[in-house]
């Protein structure tokens, strides 16, 4: 395969959210290899932006219902660091809690707590998810007591964020119930503490084993199952390759896993080096998420995030079936064939419409016709606008529609922006766009 | 920079006045073959969502090991309990139903499940949803009604199924068509842009699905459905009705229902959600909150299928992917469970409660402290399909299950 513009474009949108053009030269100018790496060792790349929890300048952004997940949504498009965005995001919908169920400060927490663990190991990313406070708020662990467990967290531990179903039997939901009690969530200070007098210090059966288990052994346990490295490779796989999951890939995946002890920084750099990651017969089966496509759209046109887009997001968000930071429920969003609801795709078309018409300024439209002629050919203006949006080749449809729409005739410097604009809006919309 | 909204309002004079029966100016595609199953009749699926603890929806309130097993979760026997009978009473928040029920329009069927129980939402609520235990079936049970309604259609009708709510629930995967979805009736079920520009917006939303790019088809098929449905949704969401319906979501969403249901737009098969029943934690006020909405809900929407003579097509099921443990856990909540009360709501019913009441007997739990199964969830969606919607179940099922007698 050829290193080229379109590979780099390919990388960044997977990897991260898109970038700009400049971000795609920038990142073409390394190489193949050389851009893998600078991607997947983001701690080379100095940014503050995940210091900044307060973009909008709030009086208290924890007095607002929505200061967090509105400073998270910046951060996300303006991190110089896309993987780290994009794992971030990965993982809030892997370990997830919504912001509503813990509050703003618990989740700002966890949030802080999930982008320092985003690509470290997975032993230790477990071993803080339970006993985070946000998620003892959640999931019920906080003031679960030996006299009867509380099984809900010991129950989508296993099923959703490690082995999935296969392993485990009714009776390890309650032996893990038993092991994880004993953790509080204080009231105010919203500290995390164990209280001994209310954990089962007695022997467990857990997955064959026996022992005097505490949360941190079942943790461990579990973060050594066989199937947690195939399950969450395979995740990981179909987040960031494809939904038509290649075994062989998966399973070189998890051998990168099995060496590395779970080492999930190994096994993002094997996995944006797997054949199938670059070959051009895989692009296209990941369906955008809502915040793929709006993101996407905002860092490729250079639009900046302040407060009322941050909140338009959320419920352009909401109606397009991703209410960002408000997973519907303990397995996290929806993807993939669940996100194409009537109204959801109608929503679609309306946020790539509102991005265009309403967020994007003159500058932002010169990143699409910048350097075009005049009069400008109806199918250079095509062909530009959806190339610097990322698509290379419209469909016959697609390209007629737009066609026939513009007319036959030259398109005088008068009329170029709105021409474009037109043709943004149409590219956006097109079922081309809504796949990566 | 702004654009104007500009929403098509195709028929916009005389619906107002059109206070009962079908409306005018939709085209009908379905068969006339079609359109004699079932005599039009409707089915309304109402999920309750998260596992609802059906122990403490239809209470054992008789049985004196009721109050000792559920211990600071027992729902006190007083006078605020509807009493159904001499073993059955309603949580205090569902008057409601016991009005449905004092109208002889409300059954219950104790006890439904299906063979070794799935404790996962996630597993149980794809047993519920495909009818089949095993999982190996993609499609959803109301989906495969869809297309047995749809059979002889050459291009068939997406309205035929109607998701409300914020997702696609997959009971409504069908082979054949893919029905709308729609939180409520809402301002923003539109198609962007107007004339010549949305003209091609709609062309290249129109363009041939590709055969091997399942998203990409996705998105073509749904806003395609969509596009179908918006000049339904646009009609309906005009209607106007007497009945004063709460300002939650679900009974939003219910409204619309209805506004649909009048239409000529030949819906036979709603699916819906409500409430929040993942009851781990402090149970009472969350499961009575989530339970009085779904009253108040049901409340507003039988009297507006009353008012517009559409009660007798309507038959609403309540089902949830799991019932509750029966003993309490530490947090003041319950686990997930096993066999739950189903609930029909209509005057098609036959009045009654099927089954017997919870077991708290410690021999007849199964799972470790679980209700047993009694009847098979696929007998209920058997007779269902059969006899209210005048399909085959055995073709939709895959088997042939015995009728339970809860309806007329």
């Amino acid at each position: 395969m050829a290193w080229t513009k379109e590979e780099a474009a390919h990388l960044l949108r997977r990897a991260g959210f898109g970038g700009t053009l400049e971000d795609v030269d920038r990142v073409f100018a390394l190489g193949q290899t050389g851009a893998i790496n600078a991607i997947v060792d983001y701690e080379t790349t100095a940014d503050t932006v995940w210091g900044n929890n307060n973009p909008f300048g709030l009086p208290n952004v924890l007095d607002e219902w929505d200061g967090v997940r509105t400073a998270l949504l910046y951060q996300m498009l303006k991190s110089r660091r896309p993987l780290q965005a994009k794992l971030l995001w990965f993982w809030h919908g892997h370990f997830t809690t919504p912001t509503s169920a813990a509050g703003n400060l618990l989740f700002q927490r966890q949030m802080n707590t999930w982008r320092t663990n985003a690509n470290g190991s997975f032993a230790a990313f477990l071993s803080a998810v339970f006993k985070d406070g946000a998620m003892l708020e959640y999931l019920n662990g906080s003031y679960s007591h030996k006299d009867h467990p509380n099984e809900n967290f010991a129950r989508e531990v296993q099923e959703l964020y490690t082995t999935g179903t296969g392993p485990y039997r009714e009776s390890d939901v309650r032996e893990a119930a038993r092991a994880l009690t004993g953790w509080e969530v204080t009231w105010p200070e919203r500290n995390v503490v164990f209280n001994p007098d209310s954990f089962d210090a007695g022997p467990k059966t857990f997955l064959g084993q026996t022992g005097n288990f505490n949360g941190e052994d079942i943790m461990r346990i579990l973060a050594q199952r066989p199937e947690t490295a195939r399950r969450t490779c395979a995740k990981l796989y179909r987040a960031f390759v494809s939904e038509r999951v290649n075994l062989v890939e998966v399973n070189a995946l998890v051998r990168k896993w099995t060496e590395t002890g779970g080492n999930i920084k190994a096994v993002m750099r094997a996995l944006f080096n797997l054949p199938s990651f670059w070959d051009v017969r895989s692009r296209g089966f990941l369906f955008k998420t809502p915040l793929e496509l709006a993101l996407g759209l905002m860092q490729r046109l250079k639009i900046d995030m302040d407060l009322d887009r941050a909140r338009a997001l959320g419920w352009m968000g909401n109606q397009m079936g991703q209410d960002p930071f408000e997973p519907p429920n303990p397995a996290g969003y929806r993807t993939g064939l669940r996100l194409t609801g009537a109204s959801m795709l109608l929503g679609r078309t309306q946020m790539a419409e509102n991005i265009v018409y309403n967020w994007a300024g003159d500058a932002s439209i010169a990143i699409l016709n910048g350097g075009l002629g005049s009069p400008t050919l109806p199918g250079t203006l095509i062909t530009t606008v959806a190339a610097r949006l990322g698509i290379a080749n419209l469909t016959a449809t697609t390209r007629a529609s737009v066609a026939s729409f513009l007319g036959t005739a030259g398109i005088p410097k008068a009329d170029l922006n709105d021409r474009t604009r037109s043709v943004a809006f149409l590219v956006a919309s097109s079922p081309e766009f809504q796949v990566m | 920079m702004t654009i104007q909204k500009n929403r098509r309002r195709l028929v916009q004079a005389g619906l107002g006045a059109s206070a009962l029966g079908a409306v005018p100016g939709v085209e009908v595609m379905r068969t006339a073959a079609a359109a004699s199953a079932g005599s039009g009749r409707k089915l309304v699926t109402i999920h309750l969502a998260g596992g609802c603890d059906t122990v403490n929806t239809v209470i054992p309130y008789a049985d004196p090991k009721y109050a000792q097993v559920r211990g600071p979760l027992a729902i006190p026997n007083n006078a605020a309990m509807p009493k159904l009978d001499a073993r059955n009473g309603l949580h205090p928040a569902l008057t409601a139903l016991k009005s449905l029920w004092d109208r002889n329009r409300l059954a219950i069927v104790h006890g439904v499940g299906y063979p070794s129980f799935d404790y996962s939402h996630f597993q149980a609520m794809e047993i519920y949803w495909s009818a089949d235990p095993r999982r190996a079936t993609f499609t959803g049970w109301l989906g495969r009604a869809l297309d047995a309604f749809t059979a002889g259609e050459a291009a068939p009708d997406v309205l035929t199924g109607f998701s409300i709510g914020w997702s696609l629930p997959p009971s409504l995967l069908s082979r054949r068509l893919s029905p709308p979805q729609l939180p409520t009736q809402a301002d923003w079920f539109y198609l962007p842009s107007w004339g010549p520009q949305q003209q091609a917006l709609k062309n290249l939303l129109s363009q041939p699905t590709t055969g091997t790019n399942l998203f990409y088809d996705a998105y073509l098929r749904n806003s395609q459905a969509a596009m179908k449905a918006y000049d339904v949704v646009d009609i309906a969401g005009d209607l106007t009705t007497p009945v004063v319906y709460p300002d939650t979501g679900f009974a939003q969403g219910l409204r619309f229902a209805t506004q649909l249901l009048r239409t000529d737009a030949d819906v036979r098969v709603i699916a819906m959600e409500q409430g929040s029943y993942d009851t781990h934690e402090t149970q009472l006020p969350q499961h009575a909150e989530s339970l009085l909405e779904l009253n108040n809900g049901l409340r507003a929407f039988t009297a507006d299928l009353d008012a517009h003579g559409l009660s007798d097509q309507v038959m609403i099921l309540l089902w949830s992917e799991f019932a509750r443990r029966v003993e309490p856990n530490a947090s003041n909540g319950t686990d997930h469970g096993a066999a739950q009360a189903m609930i029909l709501i209509g005057p098609g019913v036959r009045r009654g409660v099927y089954g017997n009441p919870p077991t708290f007997d410690p021999a007849k739990l199964v799972d470790d402290g679980n209700l047993p199964m009694q009847y098979d969830f696929r007998q209920l969606y058997a007779t269902l399909l059969d006899r209210w919607l005048g399909l085959d179940s055995k073709t939709i099922l895959g088997n042939t299950y015995g009728h339970l007698p809860v309806l007329l």
